[in-house]
């Protein structure tokens, strides 16, 4: 919005105020409220922690997201002793804890399960079709 | 199920909202593989409940926003309206006699404090752009509408159609009157 402001005041000598007129996107004021309430309920992830772009600064125009890319299609033969270590890890901080910080690590430890058992299905299927063309020479 | 990522916005609703969806499933699950320490009582079922009352407006706001095709500054105001509104909302229940003895509502009341402040901090630099009541005004359906609003004061809509219609006055009804000439001719 600053070289918005200097091209109309250079090009159409039109005087417009980055600073004071700066209209902020909504969608990331709202995702900024959330996370400073799941934060204070202690209810986020904080296994990947990333720090909170505010919109409000001085630079106003570079607002960079870092994107973390989910893998839609997990490789069945990635990833299942990445996800059983976690659940040793964090255990520990939750023994105790009966408010929120606890219900979501429960919920966040039952989604890990689930993915699991959905890899290991997937396995077992891969692992089917090896044999089935082992023993009968041809595809399944 | 779904999992809650930080980077990805609505997550947490949308994980609380399949866990409760699939409450008695993954309950029958969690005594079946013999996963005790996984296992939800039912405070924490109730805390999941409440959770998602609290983030289904800003999931629900959040998602119109980014379905809109045209430019949306004429729903700015509106939103804040909702949110602040759904905000109280949810404070009045906390305060209800019968939840004053759950221990849970104490961590609550802070958080809903500090997302209203967030709120409040954009809200506030919404003042010094005049797009926001412009559009508020321009849009067919709405108008002053929301200026008449509980939450707004009777000045507000004194204040905001003289501003809007100073504008126009200074900067675009001497453009009016004075038709684009065509110098070339209309097609047939």
């Amino acid at each position: 919005m600053k070289k918005l402001s200097k091209l109309l005041r250079r090009n159409k000598g039109i005087h417009w105020n980055a600073k004071e007129l700066h209209i902020s996107c909504l969608n990331h004021v709202i995702n900024l409220g959330v996370q400073d309430f799941l934060k204070a309920i202690k209810a986020l992830d904080r296994s990947t922690d990333e720090p909170q772009l505010e919109l409000i600064t001085e630079s106003d125009d570079e607002h960079i997201w870092e994107e973390h890319s989910d893998s839609e299609e997990e490789d069945p033969h990635d990833d299942v002793e990445q996800i059983e270590l976690n659940f040793e890890g964090s255990s520990d901080a939750i023994e105790g804890d009966d408010g929120f910080k606890s219900t979501m690590w429960k919920l966040r430890q039952i989604a890990k399960v689930c993915a699991l058992c959905s890899v290991q299905m997937r396995r077992c299927h891969h692992r089917g079709r090896d044999l089935y063309a082992t023993y009968f020479n041809k595809q399944y | 199920m779904v999992q809650d990522v930080i980077t990805r916005w609505n997550s947490a609703y949308k994980m609380l909202d399949r866990a409760v969806y699939l409450h008695k499933a993954i309950d029958a699950f969690i005594d079946s593989e013999d996963m005790d320490r996984f296992k939800l009582s039912k405070k924490e079922w109730d805390q999941a409940e409440y959770l998602l009352d609290v983030l289904m407006p800003f999931m629900k706001c959040s998602i119109r926003l980014e379905q809109t095709r045209r430019p949306g500054i004429e729903k700015v105001f509106w939103v804040y309206e909702n949110l602040f509104n759904e905000l109280d909302r949810v404070s009045t229940i906390l305060d209800r006699r019968e939840n004053r003895d759950v221990t849970w509502v104490e961590e609550l009341k802070p958080a809903l404090n500090a997302l209203a402040e967030k709120l409040r901090k954009y809200y506030k630099a919404t003042e010094g752009p005049y797009v926001y009541p412009n559009g508020v005004i321009f849009q067919p359906r709405g108008k002053l509408v929301l200026f008449e609003q509980q939450s707004w004061d009777k000045e507000d809509i004194e204040r905001y159609s003289n501003a809007c219609r100073g504008r126009y006055i200074s900067q675009y009804e001497s453009v009016a009157d004075h038709p684009i000439v065509r110098t070339q001719p209309s097609c047939k």
